[in-house]
């Protein structure tokens, strides 16, 4: 009895005192934009260590730290395939000190019915882009196709039996495959494999599907070491690291898609701050060592600012709502 | 032979050495804690190591990787709350030694069994990688399908006084496992509108609050407080007779543990499971398993080690990861500029005997550390009952609370606890839910894919010789228990 | 035979459940119980499932597995509440005691008040009150014990291992 009474007072002292100091909390609204940052900026990144999110956020921190003297922390908020951590970073207090990772699947998931209505782009004040990769069609070596057109029309003459494996129902890759589609005028057979792209290049490599529509990153060791063949791939131009294989558009499809990463800041963040962050984490993006860091990992470097990163999502935003729309016909 | 030498003097040097060791020792420390996994250590350090010259890197990955698949048996044998999801088959006969005070005697057969393990992989991977590898590569969607489906029929031998209970609570967990967006369509199950649940429940949460919350709740029911288990440690290798007991079993465990591993997709907690499952079949005494026998502690601590070279098999010779950790090594590499398959075995040959070398002398001092922790930790949980059990309490909050950074998954654990708490009083094991957990999306993604790619017909799954092969196996292992019954039956009209 | 604390104490509290057993449910009844739990919780499954939409694309769809297992767990449900009835189990069980009720509850507030202020308050506050209730020292000793080891945890969790733990509204004042 005594203990259960003592247990009850002490319960009712903390929550007392944690009352207390809610009350007097500071309020930070204040700040003095001309001495930001005074203490260390965490980047939320909505997808799990390991991953090609998190690996592009730590890269940055790393670099951005020096920049800004101040440490960089990157912190994995997962869950909800992204929406979680973009939520997050979102309704985060708009002081610059919370900066999320965001990626194409901000604009994605919503229009598949998979994230909340006030889960939009336009709640962010986007900072920079930092890396961006193309959407490829790859398949094996000894695949009877040479070019994107050849692999178009087998297709066209089988269609829903050529089998294309993507990572994962209504990611990024599934959603090109489905937009290759559209513009060809074709239809595959869809294979979605859960867990990141290993798992598909892996069916691919044992012979087990036809194609995968991962970026050229995903498949660049297996392609050097002549195992697999990039067919296409869904970029503006052709990349530094593939300059053989020709684009979507120079095989007469026009399709330009693909994953993204950069960073924002939530939406009411004073502008002053988020032209600080911009112009550092702009300096950081561009230093020579977060470039090395990309291009070592296979990852696609891309560095936009803040006003064209605006820019490429609205216009992926519009591409988007086609492209999605298809995907929920075909899935529900 | 060469370059294995060459490889094997590479790792004679002080600095590589006090890398694999600090490796080992952070890896044990961090698979012994409730909620930190292998993975996640080596994703943690993964950040460090950018810094680092390749080898250096990589070894210290690799030490962590071996110690942290080693550390999960010590916190699943003294306080019956497995460390990593690869330590849950050692709780069924680990623990038991340690309520008999024998918990040193355990952690002396696991470390052994574990070293047997890891060394037996490191040969494999020195000698038949290449041939193991493109074994892999023949596993697809209907092979992983058997392979899951055989391991789901280990329910029926894990479920320890009634197989109806274990079959029912199985059930729920391949239930659970369906929780979220279905990875075929995307079409979201079971979520209530939950953003949370999109991607359903982590296995770690729910195993440690079926696991280790339930042992609170006791203590504070029974009051148990007056008194805890001693735990006498007279020596700290196996005795003659254990070893005995222990080797056969221990080095069957490795190869298969090496076998499973380099499947990719398939990892250290199944062939744990397995292990244990197959040392049960073909014992002479399956009955006392799950009462604290030397076998039980070695055939899943052997094959969850076995493992470790095992997924680096297809991962340095194919460039595909054998498991969950081998992803981030495969990044660890990729991120050096090094690319792993064919033509890293060309170009730098030396780094991968170097690296097999690794994976030999970490299995080493994880036998070494491992002796000589045992003293230390036995003391750990010779605290009294009132401050450990607490403190395992909060390190299960703060464990869950690591993996996603996120708080529900506390609650996860903590609802988990409080339904683990009340199975283990109707007695309905808990194990049965994590087996279904792991197994689960890959039985039900690879039978959906599978027949996808066959446009329907059933028959895939019996005219690849591999599939066959499990699905025949699974079959046994239902049906061969009955029939050995009614032998026996026979025997005795 | 060696003698073990552990006989003497089970042998103890078995006693003592016999004692009380008219007031404690029995296995029988709380074996029912929990087929009754599962039943429900498969016929849920099912009707839910029921609701999926069909994807014609495909033969099987997101309902067909866990449309099987709903199925698999009544079918086991019944099994279990017949093999109970059968056996007949009169050992009584105990389930919940007061400490057991403080501690379900203080857990509750655990979870409530972990956001707001933060874990190493809350983290001494629980720590304090299972020690407590486990039978630890006197409330200075448990203060400093608790104290102690949060303070060791949050140190090896936000330095060594990078998790940083969230100190709810006292962020920042540390």
């Amino acid at each position: 009895m005594k203990v259960r009474i003592k247990v009850i007072a002490l319960l009712l002292c903390i929550m007392l005192t944690g009352v207390c100091f809610i009350g007097c909390s500071p309020t930070g609204s204040t700040e003095v934009a001309s001495q930001f940052p005074e203490k260390p900026i965490t980047i939320i990144c909505p997808y799990g260590a390991g991953g090609g999110t998190d690996a592009v956020g730590r890269a940055v921190a790393d670099v951005a730290k020096d920049i800004f003297g101040q440490p960089v922390v990157v912190e994995n908020k997962t869950g909800g395939v992204g929406v979680v951590g973009m939520t997050a970073s979102m309704n985060a207090k708009p002081d610059g000190y919370t900066v999320g990772m965001v990626a194409v699947e901000l604009v994605s998931l919503p229009k598949m019915g998979l994230a909340p209505d006030t889960f939009t782009y336009e709640n962010y004040k986007p900072i920079a882009l930092l890396n961006a990769d193309p959407c490829a069609i790859t398949v094996g070596i000894d695949a009877p196709w040479n070019t994107l057109q050849e692999f178009l029309e087998y297709a066209k003459e089988h269609p829903g039996k050529v089998t294309v494996g993507n990572a994962g129902s209504g990611s990024i890759w599934h959603l090109g495959a489905i937009g290759l589609e559209e513009a060809a005028g074709v239809e595959f057979k869809h294979i979605p494999y859960s867990g990141g792209a290993n798992p598909v290049v892996v069916d691919l490599l044992g012979g087990h599907i036809d194609a995968v529509a991962v970026s050229p990153a995903e498949v660049g060791s297996h392609v050097e070491a002549g195992k697999l063949k990039i067919l296409g791939i869904a970029a503006e131009e052709r990349s530094e690291k593939f300059s053989d294989v020709p684009t979507y558009k120079e095989q007469g499809i026009d399709l330009v898609l693909g994953t993204w990463r950069g960073l924002a800041v939530p939406k009411d963040t004073p502008d002053e701050i988020v032209s600080i962050l911009e112009e550092k984490f702009m300096e950081a993006a561009n230093d020579p060592k977060f470039v090395e860091f990309l291009e070592n990992a296979g990852l696609g470097h891309e560095v936009l600012n803040s006003e064209e990163f605006v820019a490429k999502m609205q216009k992926e935003d519009k591409l988007l709502d086609a492209i999605c729309e298809k995907y929920l016909e075909t899935t529900e | 032979m060469d370059n294995l030498l060459i490889g094997l003097a590479n790792i004679m040097n002080l600095k590589y050495i006090l890398l694999i060791m600090a490796g080992v020792a952070g890896g044990i420390s961090i698979g012994s804690l409730p909620g930190l996994t292998a993975t996640m250590g080596v994703a943690l350090l993964l950040p460090v190591t950018f810094g680092m010259e390749a080898t250096s890197g990589f070894l210290i990955l690799i030490g962590i990787y071996v110690g942290a698949v080693y550390g999960g048996s010590v916190a699943a044998i003294l306080v019956r709350t497995p460390g990593t999801p690869a330590a849950a088959a050692t709780v069924f006969d680990g623990n038991e030694f340690a309520k008999r005070g024998e918990g040193g005697r355990a952690i002396g057969i696991s470390t052994t069994s574990s070293a047997i393990g890891g060394i037996i992989s490191a040969l494999m991977l020195i000698f038949v990688s290449p041939y193991l590898a493109n074994f892999a590569l023949k596993f697809s969607s209907a092979e992983y399908f058997a392979l899951a489906f055989f391991g789901l029929t280990i329910i029926a031998s894990i479920s320890a006084k009634s197989l109806v209970k274990g079959l029912a609570v199985g059930m729920v967990g391949l239930l659970i496992s369906c929780i979220g967006l279905d990875p075929m369509t995307g079409y979201s199950r079971f979520t209530f509108g939950s953003y949370y649940l999109f991607s359903g429940f982590s296995l770690i949460p729910v195993m440690i609050g079926l696991f280790a919350m339930p042992q609170i709740y006791n203590s504070i029911l029974e009051g148990v407080s007056e008194f805890h288990i001693k735990q006498h440690v007279t020596r700290v290798l196996p005795t003659k007779a254990d070893m005995k007991l222990m080797l056969p079993t221990a080095i069957r465990s490795g190869f298969l543990g090496t076998f499973i591993g380099s499947i990719p997709g398939a990892g250290a907690d199944i062939a744990a499971f397995t292990a244990y499952n197959e040392a049960k079949r073909w014992s002479k005494h399956p009955e006392k398993f799950g009462t604290g026998i030397v076998e039980g502690v070695a055939a899943p601590e052997a094959a969850n080690n076995g493992v470790t070279g095992g997924a680096l098999i297809p991962l340095l010779t194919l460039g595909v990861p054998g498991d969950a950790v081998a992803a981030i090594l495969l990044g660890a590499l990729t991120l050096q500029g090094l690319q792993p398959g064919p033509i890293l075995f060309r170009d730098h040959i030396e780094l991968v005997y170097t690296i097999f070398a690794g994976v030999l002398v970490a299995n080493i001092f994880m036998f070494i550390m491992g002796i000589l922790g045992i003293r230390l930790f036995t003391k750990v949980v010779s605290v009294p009952k009132y401050y450990l059990m607490p403190t395992i309490f909060i390190l299960c909050v703060v464990g869950s609370y690591a993996i996603n950074n996120s708080f529900f998954d506390v609650l996860v654990m903590m609802g988990f606890g409080i339904v683990g708490y009340f199975m283990q009083k109707v007695d309905m094991s808990a194990s049965p839910i994590v087996l279904a957990m792991i197994l689960g999306p890959m039985a039900e993604e690879n039978l959906r894919k599978a027949l996808v790619m066959s446009e329907g017909s059933a028959s895939i799954f019996l005219t690849s010789p591999i599939s066959l092969f499990f699905i025949v196996a699974a079959v046994g292992t239902v049906v061969w228990p009955m029939m050995k019954a009614m032998m026996n039956r026979n025997k005795e009209n | 035979m060696e003698h073990h604390p552990l006989d003497s104490y089970t042998r103890l509290s078995r006693e003592r459940c016999t004692m009380t057993a008219k007031r404690h449910t029995t296995k029988k009844q709380a074996d029912l119980i929990a087929a009754g739990i599962l039943l429900i919780l498969g016929i849920y499954v099912s009707i839910e499932v029921s609701g999926f939409k069909k994807i014609a694309s495909l033969d099987i769809g997101p309902a067909f597995f866990p449309k099987v297992l709903g199925g698999l767990l009544i079918v086991f449900s019944i099994l279990l509440a017949l093999q109970t009835v059968k056996n007949n189990n009169q050992e009584p069980v105990e389930f919940m005691n007061r400490n057991l009720w403080i501690v379900f509850i203080v857990v509750g507030i655990f979870s409530i008040v972990f956001n707001l202020i933060g874990f190493v308050f809350s983290s001494i506050m629980i720590l304090m009150v299972l020690m407590k209730l486990m039978g630890a020292g006197t409330w200075k000793k448990t203060l400093f014990v608790s104290t102690i080891t949060t303070l060791i945890i949050y140190g090896v969790f936000d330095y060594f291992l990078h998790v940083p733990l969230p100190w709810g509204i006292f962020e920042g004042l540390f």
